[in-house]
């Protein structure tokens, strides 16, 4: 009889530990969930059916600055020499190792090679744009969360929720974002978000005289931007930073920040 | 034209070599180094509390109670310049009722709001809950309302309970040492996680910076 009740005493306790280790686990899970970025320390799985990207060919770029030009027309950028979405870069690599380099308007009125001939080595024109990295630092930043990645790899920014603070704008390694000095929001490429969306393509891609500029989707295997990254040997930006940057480029030099 | 972007022309013509075009609005200027510099007062005025409070440092005694109000004071201030600077200063409030977890400014307000409530304003509490007490007996019309709700209904003067006072304050002090640390090398800590900014990103900023 005595060993009875001590083996019902016994199972009960087990039972009440049981259940206030549930319950003390639920309430921890429930007060850790909106840090659980932290906690676990990586993205969620990305599983949309959509991931988009950009690649760029170096060479075959010329300089016209047509896709500055069109971004600003297309998304409304204010036409002031220090607000790009994107712009163009010309590298000038001299004979003796120096590199200058210039984009005198973003590009968008043409250029001027300001290095005499005879000291140079080689020059070449890269486009530059936000890179919608995977793990951007500038998402990543935003204390309200109104930057965020669309779920099929776009980087986008809520305009009615962005106070202001610009810590995405010190954030970013490109240079990819300003302040609109009239919506006085922060501002940066989209990847045409709204053009993408209805099937057509970029307004950068569209203005290139070159095809310089291979928009795509890097989960459709049929893809151009699938295509041309399988044909071609290309490198991201900053790769040491590890921001999973997602604009690749062909015949990418070294000398290229 | 905007006075922004005439002043912007003007800074284009120094540029010297080559940065980013986006980078030649200087985004981070004077309101934001403005922050700093009022909390190194607060943190510093606290430490001089401290000294008397914790160190029993008795020279600086009839410093006391001024240090503690100028701490307070110029921590209700510090973040006006950060709230000025915002482009959207109306939707600051986000920050602290949406933070986004990852933000080392986000998680700021919540270090900024354990220095005010738990660290400053509980231990001058303390200090001044005997003054609001009798205070609150003495006064006439609206400050004598005023001194009963600062005393949160708490009117027990006697010498036990003032001996409470007394250590609990201590306590405070004690815990808020480290976290004038915390609030001020927080700072370079904002500045330090940023990957692109190779002067400021490092592990050791947050040290350089308390």
């Amino acid at each position: 009889m005595m060993m009875k009740t001590e083996k019902k005493d016994k199972s009960r306790r087990e039972f009440l530990k049981k259940v206030a280790t549930v319950v003390v686990g639920t309430a921890a899970a429930s007060v850790i969930k909106p840090f659980n970025a932290i906690v676990y320390a990586t993205a969620p799985k990305k599983d949309s059916e959509h991931w988009y990207g950009m690649g760029i060919d170096l060479d075959k770029c010329i300089g016209c600055g047509r896709c500055a030009d069109a971004c600003k027309q297309e998304n409304g950028v204010p036409r002031e020499p220090f607000f790009f979405r994107t712009w163009v870069e010309q590298y000038t690599i001299k004979e003796n190792g120096e590199v200058v380099v210039e984009s005198p308007n973003g590009g968008i009125d043409g250029f001027k090679q300001s290095v005499p001939d005879n000291e140079i080595f080689k020059s070449f024109f890269v486009p530059k744009m936000c890179n919608h990295c995977a793990h951007s630092p500038c998402v990543q930043v935003c204390p309200v969360g109104a930057t965020y990645e669309s779920p099929d790899g776009v980087v986008l920014v809520d305009d009615t929720y962005c106070i202001g603070c610009r810590y995405c704008v010190q954030a970013c390694p490109y240079g990819c974002r300003y302040i609109h000095p009239e919506r006085h929001v922060v501002d940066k490429c989209t990847l045409c978000y709204h053009r993408i969306k209805k099937g057509l393509r970029p307004a950068c891609e569209d203005a290139c005289p070159r095809k310089a500029k291979i928009f795509g989707d890097l989960r459709d295997k049929n893809s151009e931007l699938v295509k041309f990254l399988k044909e071609h040997t290309c490198l991201v930006l900053r790769p040491h930073l590890n921001t999973g940057a997602k604009v690749y480029y062909n015949s990418l030099s070294t000398e290229v920040r | 034209m905007d006075p922004l972007i005439q002043n912007l022309y003007n800074v284009l013509t120094q540029v010297q070599g080559y940065i980013y075009p986006n980078e030649v609005e200087l985004h981070w200027s004077l309101l934001i180094v403005l922050y700093p510099y009022i909390t190194g007062l607060v943190a510093g005025a606290f430490i001089l509390a401290s000294l008397e409070r914790v160190f029993r440092v008795k020279e600086v005694r009839p410093t006391y109670e001024l240090s503690l109000i100028t701490a307070l004071a110029l921590l209700l201030t510090a973040t006006l310049p950060l709230v000025s600077h915002l482009t959207k200063p109306f939707r600051a409030y986000e920050i602290m009722i949406t933070p986004h977890p990852t933000s080392a400014m986000a998680i700021f307000g919540f270090v900024y709001l354990w220095y005010l409530m738990v660290v400053l304003l509980l231990e001058i509490w303390f200090d001044y809950r005997r003054d609001f007490v009798i205070w609150s007996q003495e006064k006439t019309g609206i400050m004598k309302w005023v001194y009963k709700i600062l005393t949160l209904g708490v009117m027990d003067v006697s010498p036990e309970t003032l001996k409470w006072d007394e250590r609990l304050g201590r306590i405070v002090t004690i815990i808020g040492i480290p976290s004038a640390f915390l609030l001020h090398g927080y700072v370079g800590f904002i500045f330090g996680s940023i990957k692109a900014f190779a002067g400021g990103s490092g592990s050791d900023t947050p040290l350089l910076r308390s």
